[in-house]
């Protein structure tokens, strides 16, 4: 009788322990200890254009700090829009309802994940509330294409100032001499940009403007290299 | 000159028959065994009930098969973790990536070296010690005893050491992964000096509860019941004699090894292939 006693003590041992560890793994190293603090939490819509590689799950962040997860990705087919449904956590409850939301890339070739910028309302988001202001993922291809057109452009506009372009090409050099080819490529541009957000129809001054001051938030840099600044990124 | 090659096309005949029939013969045999191992896990099964009217015999060989099995399991894992963090360091570091060192070590414990090497000690510990133990009780005649006493063998003996074996591999791969990723986290942030906030932050933050512990869980538990399944089955199914034993053991193991390593495959690509 002891010795069934003694093995089942070993056994409660055995389970205990495998519990803890099982446990542990569960909390410490996988990502179940968030959900503790689940209630509380807030819905966020966002439409974008394109969402690129951004995964269910991918974080949320402010100013660097992880405010949330991206909770489920669908399609607008009215729109031809992703639809991003973002669980902010209960701790951030005062992000104003102007916020911008962007997708970016952590690292070169990092994973995606949506920046949030805070804007001046005094007004708070609410669960179930929609951000207006959404910046698309870029796309790599499109980002050589428009720099290698540009560069091209640039080059048959003024043969001289070709090696200053090509050195500093952040800076929209606006001499007279080259004012008609950048004149055409901020058209260019414009379509570009268009075509990556098909929300922005250049009909809709408002919206459009709202999207540049998104734009400008999220990347300061002077309003004439705009779309320059996106090709350093 | 015409009969000399008669015989000769005769005798070729001949070996091609005897060819073709040992290649029947041999897949014959192997349908056959399936076919009983299939019928022995059945009736193993219905052996269930009979087990929850006397848990003590469970409680028993949970001892035998998981408790007796711990020490192995952690010293194993620790070691694992250990080198996995050193390889992963020598590997990070030339990136600069030294930060994901532990998110490297959870995931590869978590999903693969968890179940799988734990099923691979769990064959050779547990499985072996079980297939030689049902072996001898047949070699003995203690099965056909108690079937001559009208007690099922397979209900008395056999199922309790199923289902323990059953049992125990979810939390023996449990032990293994916990005490694996302790071991790489001395290693990585005690002795390489990995700073232990991304260490565990990273962790979390790429690690999930369901797509992968949950899973690793599921896959520790199909291999539980394959390695549980040879080996009875094979302690079982063997020879009644000394050399049949010791044979049965040996194919408990290798059988034990491909199927844990083959279904391996099929379970990650269903997982974690979408």
């Amino acid at each position: 009788m002891q010795a069934t006693r003694a093995i089942e003590i070993w056994v409660g041992v055995f389970v205990t322990l495998a519990l803890l560890a099982l446990f542990f793994v569960a909390m410490e190293v996988s990502n179940l200890g968030e959900f503790r603090s689940a209630h509380g939490s807030y819905l966020v819509q966002a439409h974008f254009g394109n969402i690129g590689g951004l995964k269910v799950r991918a974080p949320i962040s402010m100013a660097g700090v992880t405010v949330g997860r991206v909770e489920r990705i669908s399609f607008d087919d009215k729109n031809y829009e992703a639809v991003v449904d973002m669980r902010i956590d209960p701790t951030f409850q005062t992000l104003p309802d102007d916020t911008s939301a962007s997708i970016l890339t952590a690292g070169l070739l990092g994973e995606q994940y949506i920046g949030l910028t805070a804007g001046g309302s005094e007004d708070y988001l609410k669960d179930g509330d929609k951000i207006e202001l959404t910046q698309s993922a870029m796309i790599l291809e499109q980002l050589v294409s428009k720099f290698l057109f540009n560069k091209a452009e640039d080059n048959k506009g003024d043969k001289k100032s070709s090696d200053t372009v090509a050195k500093d090409n952040g800076q929209d050099a606006v001499s007279p001499s080259t004012s008609e080819p950048v004149e055409s490529k901020a058209q260019n541009e414009q379509q570009n940009l268009s075509a990556t957000r098909p929300t922005v129809h250049t009909a809709k001054p408002v919206r459009s403007s709202k999207v540049q001051k998104a734009v400008n938030s999220s990347h300061p840099a002077p309003t004439s290299s705009k779309t320059k600044s996106h090709a350093k990124h | 000159m015409a009969p000399k090659i008669d015989r000769y096309l005769t005798s070729l005949v001949q070996t091609g028959q005897n060819y073709f029939q040992n290649i029947g013969r041999e897949t014959l045999e192997s349908l056959q065994k399936l076919g009983r191992a299939m019928l022995f896990l059945l009736h193993a099964l219905t052996g269930f009930k009979d087990i929850l009217g006397r848990p003590r015999l469970l409680v028993a060989q949970l001892y035998s098969v998981g408790v007796l099995t711990i020490l192995l399991v952690s010293v194993s894992g620790l070691f694992v973790g250990m080198v996995l963090s050193l390889q992963g360091f020598n590997v990070l570091s030339d990136f600069g990536a030294e930060e994901s060192l532990g998110v490297m070590v959870a995931a590869s414990l978590v999903r693969e070296l968890g179940p799988v090497v734990t099923a691979l000690l769990f064959s050779g510990r547990a499985g072996s010690a079980l297939t030689a133990e049902i072996g001898l009780m047949k070699a003995t005649e203690q099965l056909s005893g108690m079937e001559m006493m009208a007690v099922d063998p397979i209900k008395r003996i056999i199922a309790p050491r199923f289902f323990a074996g059953l049992l125990s591999m979810p939390l023996l791969s449990s032990i293994f992964t916990a005490v694996g990723v302790l071991g790489g986290y001395f290693v990585g942030v005690g002795l390489l000096g990995v700073d232990h906030g991304p260490f565990w932050s990273q962790m979390q933050n790429q690690i999930d509860f369901r797509d992968d512990v949950l899973n690793s869980l599921i896959k520790s538990l199909v291999f539980g019941m394959v390695v549980t399944w040879i080996a009875v089955f094979e302690g079982y199914d063997s020879l009644p004699t000394a050399e049949g034993v010791s044979r049965a053991t040996t194919r408990s193991v290798v059988y034990s090894a491909f199927a844990v390593l083959g279904s391996d495959f099929v379970l990650t690509a269903l997982m974690f292939g979408d």
